[in-house]
């Protein structure tokens, strides 16, 4: 499935992260902007394989608590299709409703993370 | 809007929060704004409450979905079993639940607001501002 994101984004470079937020919130401060991606590049990984898990597993409930701290991740992350999959797979798990759906969810994660990986590692380099 | 506290000593802020990039953030924005001010980190809600035991702050920001004990438990635990000052302190809930407006759920539980996470600085500012002064009012 190809996925690509319709919205322009400010960070000329980047096509699968839109650091507004994360450049609001570190506010013109360098080195906490490099502290939040070296972050990212830390949890998004390991969030993501734990959901992963959860999914193959069926923790639904689980699933839904690891997909809600997801969301705070994504916000500094800026990329809509993972955020918004996200979002769904949080309220699909929690509402144990279109349970079906949460695979394909979960695909568009996956296949996005890395390239999200990327332009980050990219950006924490140019810090 | 003036957004300056009626006290004249630093206010203490107790953060109840579990993503560390959101602990990190959060301190770093109340920081930026009050240099004086003095954020406290609990990783869960059962952490705050033994803080608590042994410090008074001005206000809580209580997340709401932690492990252990999550933001209701703990308000509830804050509101009906801990001793009067402590449970009178404000709490704000900042939570990614988008529908929190909606259930009032967290005004049952005893928390007096919420705000969004994403939050937008502007209005975690002008919140913590309103309750930590209405608290200072009370306690005159």
């Amino acid at each position: 499935m190809s996925i690509e994101i319709t919205k322009p984004m400010n960070d000329q470079a980047y096509s699968y992260i839109n650091l507004d937020y994360m450049n609001m919130m570190s506010d013109g401060d360098v080195e906490m902007k490099k502290v939040m991606i070296d972050m990212l590049l830390d949890e998004l990984p390991t969030e993501l394989e734990k959901m992963e898990k959860l999914t193959r597993d069926a923790e639904r409930g689980e699933l839904g608590s690891v997909s809600h701290k997801m969301k705070s991740t994504l916000a500094y992350v800026g990329n809509e299709v993972m955020t918004e999959s996200n979002k769904n797979i949080e309220l699909y798990a929690k509402d144990r409703q279109h349970l079906d759906q949460v695979p394909d969810l979960m695909a568009n994660l996956q296949s996005l993370a890395p390239k999200a990986l990327d332009e980050l590692r990219a950006e924490s380099e140019r810090c | 809007m003036y957004l300056e506290f009626d006290l004249d000593r630093p206010i203490r802020v107790l953060l109840v929060e579990d993503h560390k990039m959101n602990q990190m953030v959060a301190r770093k924005t109340l920081e930026r704004k009050w240099n004086d001010i003095q954020v406290t980190i609990a990783d869960n809600g059962k952490i705050a409450t033994e803080i608590l035991e042994k410090e008074l702050f001005d206000i809580i920001l209580m997340d709401i979905q932690m492990p252990i004990m999550d933001g209701y438990e703990t308000t509830e635990y804050i509101r009906t079993l801990m001793p009067p000052a402590v449970a009178a302190i404000p709490i704000l809930a900042m939570t990614a639940h988008a529908h929190i407006s909606k259930d009032q759920k967290f005004r049952q539980f005893g928390m007096d607001d919420f705000v969004l996470k994403p939050f937008e600085p502007k209005q975690l500012f002008q919140k913590i501002v309103k309750y930590v002064n209405r608290n200072n009012k009370t306690d005159e």
